[in-house]
């Protein structure tokens, strides 16, 4: 047991250091030279060298990644270009609109999905099963920004119902919070929603035509009882499976989102990063989200085999 | 909704209860003790140091945390701001400017004579008309703690009009250690002696800047006027919240989760107007003037016919609506020296008021232009200027000129624009600005203008000996009627040279809630002498 | 084999001009057995129809500016009103699809070949196979929208290198598909039969592994296209994209949402066609997924 979470945890170890090195080629086979940019304006030949010699641009570029790496382990992302913070602390003030947007997103998503895929499988072929898997289909075919500004324009702009601004934290009353949450994490949700609906459709398809399940219906066990207390907990790996995975598509639904709502998180320091070509602040977005990605994905393997130690790896 | 309303609720009041739901500001509920005005400025702060970058969100800020020698008024006219008083020698060439009482650092130290002349000096490198105010100062020394002195070689009438200066560079008053830093590198701590304190702990780049009340600062005794007369900080504290989708800006405004907008979105204005809530207010009379800036040093822009051939193909109008300005709100301006300002003239631009293309072309094939390719830059995030290039971008291509319209925002044609070299290596041939109109009333602040054939003159580094010899005259124009005849004169040359094309006036506008009282037209958006009405 | 077959036929263009009445009732009958494939089909050929043949069906220029008469509400000379700058939506829209299906098809296409030969050196040459997959987990670990903005940013925005920036986030799922199908046959009897025997490797490459791979590769490609659609939409409404000199439904979004309270018919007509679209080769992919490969459907049943 200890043995796999070891094994598993190290190769996580090589797959960040790919993610890292993607990241770090990037920015260096770039034509543009981020010593001009930073110096600015009015600066002179010798204070662009200076600020290249300073930045270790000068050095080979094998050094340069080094550095970089032990930079990144010590939690040095580097510095923005333009205000020069560090972009892990510009990083840590975004965390929580993302973080809250993500939750709630999630949240409804399953909410949402769950139900309508166990309803769908149960239903299998009826028409039931066809408008939910349509529906499916048609919202996850929806592009992010449609959905939102379509709320957007209804909510906010012609009932005057929702506020079309920004984020209220938690902290300010769950009222405010939710207010300013729920158009940005509904859009997003149903493009996740969707993807999980189809997917716990499927699993519980599988669960539903093994045997004991047929036993259980033959014997009489309510419906409710056999498809959420039998089926769904063996349904559960495969729906958690793609929980895990849907997480890539809701961190590049994040930066869509925050442009869309103006919510001041890190996929907004993204698009700004993007406009301005504040190159460590994007380089260090991009590392923080594969991490986290890769991080999660790990707890959750790690998790079932905790959970269900019947899975065999 | 549509039930609701028949059980006798206003569709607005049920607004204004989902609004108070929806906030944690303004509302009685929070009859929060500290008095906070939100406001939306037209982009995101990104350098906090405006000696660094020509951005006009830079000098808004140094409004906010700096102070000025001189400050403009309602009229236009310098007047002393942080300077107590001062004395011109009779032949106007010596100056003795001394501080007034009680100015300190945000850090409690006094501001000194020392702490002036350096930061002065630190502008006067970066600065058109600094170089100028410098150019014919022989010294420029602090005298005591309180006083310093500026010793000119030959009589230059603006002096007080450069210690005034509105538009960007601004010549705020840094404490002397920063002041002697090199402005690429002074990235440090903001310590001001303004109205206000910049609060960096709790400055979020891109989402908001934060300033609290300067409980120390002491203002002048006369009434505020403009930038000049008393800095009275009324409320607690400002936040700069960086919204930057316009819709959702002036769905803030409306629904009271900011009180003040800074140039709201020109189409969005006539409906703005509607809104009994709301102010919409020229902050500055004379406006902005439209600036259609070619590249001086490059082809096919530095050869004259092409430049006449540019502005053949410009229909200010067409630019004007393209921009979204709302039709009573566009003036077509060919007067170099702006319109509505005291030397604003016609004079020479007979021939550029209709657009032509086939004229346009032959001017162009004149210049021997073989379709070499004309970098346009366009900024995608100011739509005031982008969807007039995308319109001059389409006139220019109608008179088969090979254009490549290159999208960036606004902050990085800044940097763009100082590169000097040919197009093929990130160069570029033409971009479109606008400038305070009131800078424009005298060719010597007229940043754009200006075609000294120096390094410092302002991207397009336009050079023409006729042209600047004319500018410098006005250096030492007596009369009303001297300025006049100089006018006219000069802005027959200037539709020769084309130094720009201008495309127009357009209003400074911002939008306020009617809680705020006290909000001047102070030509730039200032946060002092402003407070909060408790409903 | 026989499932290419059937792929083939059902593909819109071919299947309609058979012309005798018997056939026709047939592929009725069978579409009628498979409504997604039906209902995606038809609705991407309307679409396919109405961008190809967009300089027919409108008389504006995509471009014509007219800044004076801006902003204007649907009317008989302006079908779908008029944009910030006097163009023609409806033309737009039309003309915007092009750019859009053009990067959905490219990306297919290059991403599926980029991926089929990963795949397959990957699964056949072990030596290799450790290193690059790794590489592919790295990749797939970068959310694709990020890294693709990165990387259009950091080059000349133009539209081909919008796609590059598309196809590289998009390959390692595919190369992954081709490797497990090569493991897989790789292991049957005919194949080791011929790898004895001393066929030379491209041989057994083309002759036995390919075609095992077309059926859940057309799949693949399908949703690949959809996805590329949408993604470049993202990149081009966040300022990543398509220069915005080009019509794409990401521009013409991008650019009207400074209006949605004025005039929102400019951001709502591109932004529906563009769901539609994806929609459409969804449903065709779904379709094509069920009918192609009963277990493949299995495998990537919750793939984005």
């Amino acid at each position: 047991m200890l043995g796999y979470v070891v094994t598993r945890t190290l190769s996580a170890v090589p797959v960040m250091a790919v993610v890292a090195t993607i990241v770090f080629l990037l920015l260096h086979l770039t034509p543009g030279d981020p010593a001009t940019i930073i110096a600015g304006e009015q600066a002179t030949a010798a204070e662009i060298e200076r600020i290249r010699t300073t930045l270790g641009l000068d050095q080979p570029l094998l050094k340069q990644f080094v550095t970089w790496l032990l930079n990144i382990l010590s939690g040095d992302l580097g510095h923005s270009i333009y205000s020069g913070k560090p972009v892990t602390e510009l990083i840590v003030q975004r965390l929580e609109p993302t973080v809250s947007l993500a939750l709630l997103t999630l949240s409804i998503a399953i909410v949402i999905a769950v139900p309508t895929g166990v309803i769908a499988a149960w239903k299998e072929g009826t028409w039931v099963d066809w408008t939910l898997m349509f529906l499916a289909i048609l919202f996850f075919s929806m592009p992010i920004f449609i959905t939102g500004y379509i709320l957007i324009y209804n909510f906010s702009v012609q009932w005057r119902l929702l506020p079309v601004q920004g984020f209220r934290s938690i902290s300010d009353g769950i009222g405010p919070f939710l207010s300013h949450m729920i158009l940005p994490a509904i859009s997003l949700g149903m493009v996740y929603a969707s993807l999980l609906a189809r997917m716990s459709r499927s699993a519980m398809l599988e669960v539903l035509h093994q045997d004991y399940i047929r036993t259980a219906r033959a014997k009489g066990l309510g419906t409710g009882k056999v498809l959420f207390l039998h089926a769904l907990k063996n349904a559960a790996v495969p729906i958690i499976t793609t929980i895990g995975i849907g997480l890539i598509l809701l961190i590049s639904g994040v930066v869509v989102v925050e442009s869309v709502f103006a919510i001041p998180g890190i996929g907004r320091l993204t698009v700004d990063a993007i406009l301005r070509r504040d190159y460590p602040i994007i380089q260090g977005v991009i590392l923080f989200f594969s991490f986290v990605y890769v991080i999660i994905n790990l707890l959750i393997d790690l998790t079932y085999r905790l959970v269900d130690p019947r899975i065999k790896y | 909704m549509s039930m609701r309303l028949d059980f006798g609720f206003s569709r607005r009041a049920l607004a204004a209860a989902t609004i108070g739901f929806g906030l944690g500001i303004a509302g009685p509920s929070l009859a929060a003790d500290e008095a906070t005005l939100k406001a939306v400025m037209f982009t995101d702060l990104a350098i906090t140091d405006p000696t660094f970058t020509a951005s006009t969100i830079t000098s808004n800020f140094g409004f906010m945390v700096y102070d000025t020698l001189f400050g403009i008024d309602s009229k236009g006219e310098p007047k002393p701001q942080m300077v107590d008083r001062y004395e011109k020698s009779a032949d106007g060439l010596t100056w003795t400017f001394t501080l007034r009482d009680g100015l300190k650092w945000h850090d409690g130290t006094p501001v000194t004579a020392d702490d002036a002349v350096a930061s002065i000096k630190r502008w006067a490198k970066v600065d058109s008309l600094g170089k100028a105010l410098m150019g014919a100062a022989t010294s420029f020394e602090p005298v005591d703690q309180k006083t310093f002195k500026l010793v000119l070689s030959k009589p230059f009438p603006l002096v007080l009009d450069a210690f005034a200066k509105t538009s960007a560079y601004t010549p705020f008053i840094y404490q002397k250690a920063f002041a002697e830093t090199a402005p690429s590198q002074a990235k440090g701590k903001v310590v001001g002696s303004g109205p206000f304190i910049f609060v960096d702990e709790e400055w979020r780049p891109g989402n908001k800047v934060v300033f609290r009340k300067n409980p120390n600062y002491v203002p002048r005794s006369d009434p505020q006027d403009g930038l000049a007369g008393a800095k009275v900080p009324k409320v607690d504290k400002v936040e700069w919240i960086t919204i930057s989708d316009p819709n959702t800006a002036i769905a803030a405004l409306q629904n009271g989760e900011i009180h003040y907008l800074d140039n709201p979105l020109m189409d969005l204005v006539p409906m703005l107007e509607k809104e009994p809530d709301l102010t919409v207010l020229r902050i500055d009379p004379l406006g902005q003037s439209g600036m259609i800036r070619p590249n001086h040093v490059q082809k096919p822009f530095n050869d004259p016919k092409a430049r006449l051939g540019l502005a053949k193909l410009v229909d200010q109008a067409v630019l004007g609506a393209a921009g979204g300005v709302p039709q009573n709100y566009f003036t077509a301006c060919y007067s170099f020296l702006g319109c509505g300002t005291p030397l604003s003239t016609e004079r020479g631009a007979e021939a550029f008021k209709k657009q032509n293309v086939a004229e346009a072309k032959e001017l162009f094939a004149s210049a021997g232009y073989k379709g070499e390719k004309i970098v346009v830059l366009q900024p995608t995030d100011v739509p005031v200027l982008s969807n007039p290039t995308e319109a001059l971008v389409q006139a220019l291509r109608s008179a088969g000129l090979n254009v490549e319209a290159q999208a960036m925002d606004w902050g990085t044609l800044t940097s763009r624009r100082t590169n000097k070299g040919p197009t093929e290596e990130g160069g570029w041939s033409l971009f479109l600005t606008t400038g305070f109109t009131s800078g424009f009333g005298s060719p010597l602040t007229h940043t754009y203008l200006q075609s000294s054939c120096e390094v410092g003159t302002a991207a397009g580094w336009p050079c023409d000996k006729e042209l600047q010899g004319l500018i410098d005259q006005f250096q030492s124009a007596g009369t009303r009627d001297d300025q006049k005849r100089l006018a006219d004169k000069l802005n027959e040359v200037a539709y020769k040279v084309l130094p720009y094309v201008p495309y127009g006036q357009m209003p400074v506008l911002a939008a306020y809630r009617n809680e705020l009282k006290g909000v001047q037209p102070s030509g730039i958006g200032v946060f002092y002498g402003i407070s909060i009405a408790k409903e | 084999m026989s499932s290419t077959k059937i792929l083939i036929s059902s593909d819109p263009a071919e299947a309609v001009p058979s012309g005798a009445a018997s056939s026709r009732k047939r592929i009725g009958r069978w579409l009628q057995r498979h409504p997604r494939i039906a209902f995606g089909a038809a609705l991407f050929s309307i679409i396919l129809v109405l961008t190809v043949f967009a300089p027919v069906l409108t008389s504006h220029d995509p471009l014509q500016m007219n800044p004076l008469n801006r902003l204007k509400p649907p009317s008989s000379e302006h079908f779908l009103g008029t944009d910030a700058l006097g163009r023609d939506v409806f033309t737009r829209t039309l003309y915007g699809g092009r750019a859009s299906l053009m990067v959905g098809f490219s990306v297919a296409i290059a991403a599926t070949l980029v991926g089929l030969a990963i795949g397959l050196v990957s699964g056949y040459f072990r030596a290799v196979d450790n290193v690059l997959m790794l590489i592919m987990t790295g990749l797939m670990s970068i959310p694709g929208i990020l890294l693709a903005i990165a990387m259009t940013t950091l080059s000349k925005a133009s539209l081909a290198t919008v796609i590059v920036a598309i196809v590289i986030p998009e390959v390692p799922r595919t190369a992954r598909l081709v490797r497990s199908i090569v493991l897989m046959i790789r292991e049957q009897p005919y194949v080791d039969a011929a790898i004895v025997t001393g066929t030379p490797v491209w041989r057994i490459l083309i002759r036995h592994i390919l075609p095992n791979t077309a059926a859940p590769l057309t799949v693949q490609a399908t949703f690949i296209c959809a996805s590329a659609i949408i993604v470049e939409a993202y990149l081009s409404f966040l300022g990543a994209g398509t220069p915005p000199e080009i019509p794409s439904w990401g521009n013409l979004i991008a650019e009207a949402r400074n209006y949605i309270r004025l005039a929102f018919w400019i951001l709502l007509y591109p932004g529906l066609l563009l769901g539609l679209t994806v929609l459409s080769v969804n449903l065709l992919g779904d379709g094509l997924r069920d009918l192609l490969d009963p277990r493949l459907a299995r495998q990537m049943k919750g793939r984005s």
